[in-house]
Order: structure tokens, then sequence, then C-alpha cells
């Protein structure tokens, strides 16, 4: 009889376990009734570890003794650098952290916010897809984000560079915008192109992106290498001389930049529109370094978006795992139980079982809310350690996107293109952003 | 497949739990609580304050969910959150704890059989020299020993390494073995059972 046998567990009796069942699901309501947190998952861990490899201090303001027993917002997060800096991916952003910073960041009501003490920080912020706005702010000066690259720089005076998209900075009464390759600084308050010496950032990170057009035109700052960008962007059916020729002669208002495209949603309505002169006199309108996108018909816009859908569909889905010698399944919902109850013993055998059940539930059964909702548990639990988050985000696309290039697919492009840039499919995701 | 199905099922369960379901939460506690409670008897030795140390893990399970990472299951995840709550209920009440054990194991009116009576009062015994113990060697001989755990899932759920567990688990057998040398109850509870 081993020592386990001679120490039998005395168990309770069913009222006592009663009890306790009641007690603590009562107090399970209110902790689970926190807005969901599942994109800072990686948060402290990863943030913790490249922290630690940078000597730099991470300070949680409440630990989780506190945080056990807390209801409302999650404690702040302190971070602060050496002469070293460090990079931290926290599920809504990657910050680039520049050395002897301080910063805070401080999650309320579903929006994050980075309260710069000191030093230089440089998000790659994902597309928000309908969630509060990520805000930096510095001092009296605050940047709001919906799905960007951007650096803020605080010493004597605060300065907003933005490497792709845009933001929105803040200060008193008066509000800017701030596009792809332009600078804001506090001094004056107004918005500078960028030196092509100084966008290096702006056009490293474009051209990265597979983006050569972008990137020399955000360097340069011309409309014309803008247009050649948008031209490509948007494929073969738009007609390059008709929109410069409409350009030239004033043509209808430009759409919305690609960055404004994702920032839809109740949160985003825009104030009532104010007359031409007081907009002229708003910082954001006084020095546009980069030209507006040409606006396109409606049955332009209808042609592209059957275009766009057709590419889309067109576009190869990575297969399926192998089902193990002896797996009897011929009918795709056997495939589909079988993924579901395969074995595994590694990681990356879960990760392919799931991926395999996803692109079944998507491409065989046609049960596209099942297979999204098993796409977002794989992007949930396995990220990119995975293996398969290029096809589970594409697939995300193809299926968001199988009806009408709408904010949820333009948003699913936006995941898409800021992991996967440079390949065909990124191509075709760039597209849909730009689709209006 | 076994393993696979319940992952699939643990990410439901917690997926359900996080979208605020009353069910769900009370499901995730009625799979856990017997594994939790056994885990947690065989460490402290009773069940006095049971409840309350069962509450504490699942309210910590619950204020934590979201931070489950799937990297580990769902019931090791949990299980660690359980020693954490031992590992201090041992540090902060230490001296408390083994007299506890004394009252709570005494033999009953009930017991009859000397022979029964002699294993209850092993028992006694071995919690009241386990007590004797660093928190920490009380918990990787505890987990392993009694718990039936083996030595690289205890260095998992106590965050340790697994020569570090080995350490332990062979310090506490010394420290219990030479307790036992002059305690002839203990010595024949740890020679039957193979504490050694």
């Amino acid at each position: 009889m081993s020592l386990r046998d001679r120490v039998p567990v005395e168990p309770l009796d069913e009222v006592r376990l009663e009890r306790l069942e009641q007690r603590v699901v009562a107090a399970a309501g209110p902790l689970l009734a926190r807005p969901r947190r599942a994109p800072w998952a990686p948060w402290l861990v990863a943030g913790t570890a490249a922290l630690a490899a940078a000597a730099v201090v991470l300070a949680v303001g409440a630990g989780r003794e506190r945080d056990a027993g807390e209801v409302g917002a999650p404690a702040p997060v302190r971070v602060a650098t050496d002469e070293r800096g460090t990079r931290l991916d926290v599920g809504d952003a990657t910050i680039d952290v520049g050395p002897a910073t301080r910063f805070e960041v401080v999650r309320a009501g579903g929006g994050v916010t980075v309260e710069l003490t000191a030093g230089e920080v440089t998000l790659e912020v994902p597309p928000r897809a309908g969630r509060p706005p990520l805000w930096v702010r510095a001092g009296d000066v605050g940047v709001r984000v919906v799905g960007t690259g951007f650096r803020v720089r605080r010493a004597a005076t605060v300065e907003v560079e933005v490497t792709h998209g845009a933001v929105e900075v803040h200060r008193g009464a008066a509000l800017a915008t701030v596009a792809t390759g332009q600078r804001w600084s506090s001094t004056d308050g107004a918005v500078v192109a960028l030196a092509a010496g100084d966008d290096s950032t702006a056009a490293d990170t474009l051209a990265a992106d597979g983006l050569a057009a972008d990137a020399s035109a955000a360097a340069a700052g011309t409309s014309a290498g803008t247009l050649a960008a948008d031209a490509l962007a948007l494929g073969p059916p738009v007609d390059l001389a008709g929109l410069h020729e409409r350009r030239a002669t004033g043509g209808p208002k430009a759409p919305p930049s690609p960055a404004r495209s994702t920032s839809a949603g109740p949160e985003r309505a825009r104030p009532p529109a104010r007359p031409s002169a007081a907009r002229e006199a708003r910082p954001r309108r006084a020095a546009p370094a980069v030209a507006p996108a040409p606006s396109l018909s409606a049955a332009e816009l209808a042609a592209l978006s059957g275009d766009l859908r057709r590419e889309l569909a067109a576009q190869p889905i990575a297969p399926a795992p192998l089902l193990p010698a002896g797996t009897t399944a011929t009918t795709a919902e056997e495939r589909a139980r079988a993924y579901r109850d395969l074995g595994f013993k590694t990681r990356a055998d879960a990760s392919g079982f799931l991926w395999g059940l996803a692109r079944t539930q998507a491409l065989e059964l046609e049960k596209d809310s099942d297979a999204l909702r098993t796409l977002d548990y794989h992007v949930k639990r396995f990220g990119s350690s995975g293996g398969q988050l290029e096809a589970v985000l594409w697939l995300r696309v193809r299926l968001l996107c199988r009806v009408r290039l709408d904010e949820p697919c333009r948003a699913a492009a936006h995941t898409y293109l800021a992991r996967f840039a440079g390949t065909a499919k990124a191509d075709v995701a760039l597209r849909i952003t730009r689709a209006r | 497949m076994a393993a696979h199905a319940a992952y699939l099922d643990d990410l439901v369960l917690v997926d359900s739990c996080l979208d605020g379901q009353e069910a769900a939460a009370r499901d995730l506690f009625r799979r856990h609580r017997g594994r939790v409670h056994a885990t947690l008897y065989r460490v402290l030795g009773g069940n006095r304050e049971m409840d309350d140390l069962l509450q504490e893990v699942f309210v910590q399970v619950f204020s934590s969910l979201r931070s489950w990472r799937a990297e580990a299951s769902l019931a090791t995840w949990i299980d660690r959150i359980a020693v954490r709550v031992a590992w201090r209920h041992i540090a902060q009440r230490k001296a408390r704890v083994a007299l506890e054990l004394v009252e709570v194991d005494a033999p009953s009116a009930e017991v009859t059989g000397a022979r029964r009576a002699s294993a209850r009062d092993g028992v006694r015994r071995l919690y009241a020299a386990l007590a004797t113990l660093s928190p920490a060697a009380r918990l990787a001989f505890t987990l392993h020993e009694l718990d039936g755990r083996p030595l690289a899932e205890v260095a998992e759920v106590t965050g340790t390494s697994l020569t570090a567990t080995k350490l332990r688990v062979w310090r506490a057998r010394r420290a219990l073995h030479a307790l036992a040398a002059a305690d002839p109850v203990l010595g024949e509870l740890l020679a039957d059972g193979g504490g050694s």
C-alpha cells in the first residue's frame, strides 16, 4: 500500500459543497463581468520577458493579490527603461520604448491609455475594430489612434510623427490630424511634412509592406506618388489617366483615408460639418503633405468590389493537416468530428487540428459562424506560435468579406496586412482596406 | 483523442465563463472542485478551513481566467493556483495548522479496530511531522508522495525546477525518517507507504 493510499481524502458533505458552490458562483459573476482582456493576455508575459532582457523596471500598480478581489479596471502597469530601451508586444499594440523612457499603461472601459511621462515611444497599433481608441497622453497633449504606427517623443516639447495611417492630436481645444509622413510639434501646434531624410521610418515601414510607391510618396510627399500608389492598390479597373484628370479639374471630394476606414462606429460619429473657413483655420488642414485619395463612382466601386471578391476567392487556402492513418472520415462532418476529437501530443498538433476543424467548417460545411468562432479560438489560444496564423487570418478575411466589403471585412484585412505584408494575399487585403 | 476533446471543452468552457454565463462558472467549479479539494487535503491534512481555501482558490481562478493562455491544461493552471493558496496558508499559519491537524484527525469514537486506529494515528503523526518542514519541502513531498503527482508535474505546479523539486522531496524524506527513528508509529507508516 502506497503512502497515498494510507492518507485517504475525507470528502466534504453535500451541504458544505452546496453552500460553497453558491458562494463561489456568486463571487464569479462580478469578477467575470469586467471588460474582456483577451488582446492583453500576452501583455504581462511578453512585457516582463522583454523588460527583464533589457534591464528595465516593470511595476504593476497592484499585484494579483489585490486584483483578485477587485472589481473594476485592471491596475495600471508602469514601465521605465534604462539607457538601452526595449520593445514590448502588448497585444493591443507593439511599443518600441526609447532609452530613459517612463510611461504607464492604463486600461479602463475597454480603452487603453499610455501616459508618457518622459522619453520616446513608437507604437504600432492594429485596427481597434470597434473597440474604444487607444490614447497616448504626454502632458497636455493627447494622441488618439484607432489603428496606425506613430511615434511620440516627450522632452521639453512633445512631438508626434506618423509612419503610416493617421492619428488625431488633441491639445486643449485644438485638434490636428497627423497623417502618414507628417509631424506635429507642441512648439507651434502645426502639422508639417517630414523631410525625406527624417522620414526613413515611414519609408522603411511602407517599403517593408511591399508598397514601394507608397513609400516613395511618403518620403517625397508628392501627390503624383500617392496617385500612383492608390492606383496600384485599387487594381487594374481604375483608369489612372481619368483619375489624374478628375483631380486636375477639381473632381469629387476624396473618400476618407485607409486609416479612417477602420474608425467607423458609434464613438467615431463625426460632429456636424463646420463652415469651410473654420476648417481652413484648423492646423490639420494647414499642410497636407500627402494628397487625399481620389474618389470613385458607385459603379466603379461596385466593379471593384466584385473584382476584389473574385480575387479573394482565388487565393489559395493552406491545406488541413492529414488525418492519421486508420481514421475513418469520408464526409465533411466526419472529418470535422475527427479533427475535433483527435489526440495530440504537441502544441503544434493541437494548433494544426484546430486549423483543420476551422477549414473544414468554412470550406466544406460552409458553417461560417462556426468557422469564425473556431478561428477566433485559434488566434486567441495560439497566436503566432501555432504555425497556422497566416492561414487563420486569411481565412477570416475570406469569410468576413464573402458577402460584402464592410467594416468587419476591412478590419480583418487590416489585421492580416499588419502581420503578413508583401504577398499576393496582402495586396488583395490592402485593396480591401481601401475599398469604400 | 480524449486530451484534445478535453482541450476544446476547456476552451469552450472558459469562453462561456468569460461571456458571463453563470452556468459555465458553476460547471467549471464542479469539474475541478474534487481534484482541488483532494490536493489541498493531502497538502494540509484535514478539512478545517477547507471551505475558505476552496473559495479562495476558485475566486482567484475566476479573477484570473482571462490570463489563461491554454499553454497548460486548465486543470494544471488551476492546480498552480491551488498550490499557491496552500503555500501561503502553510507559510502564514504554520503553527496553527499543526495544532488543528492533531485535533481534526484524532481517532473518533466510531473508529474500531486497532489497525485502523493505528493508521489514523500514523497519519496524524505524519502531518505533525510535515508541519516541522519548510513550506516548500512540505508541498513538494505531499504533492509527490501523497497526491501521487510525478516530480515533473510537481515542479510545474510549484513553479520550480525539477532539480529543486527532487532536492526538496529528498530533504523532506530525510527529515521525516529522522523523526520516524524516534516514533515507531510514524516509522511503520512510512515503511508501509514507501515514503523512502
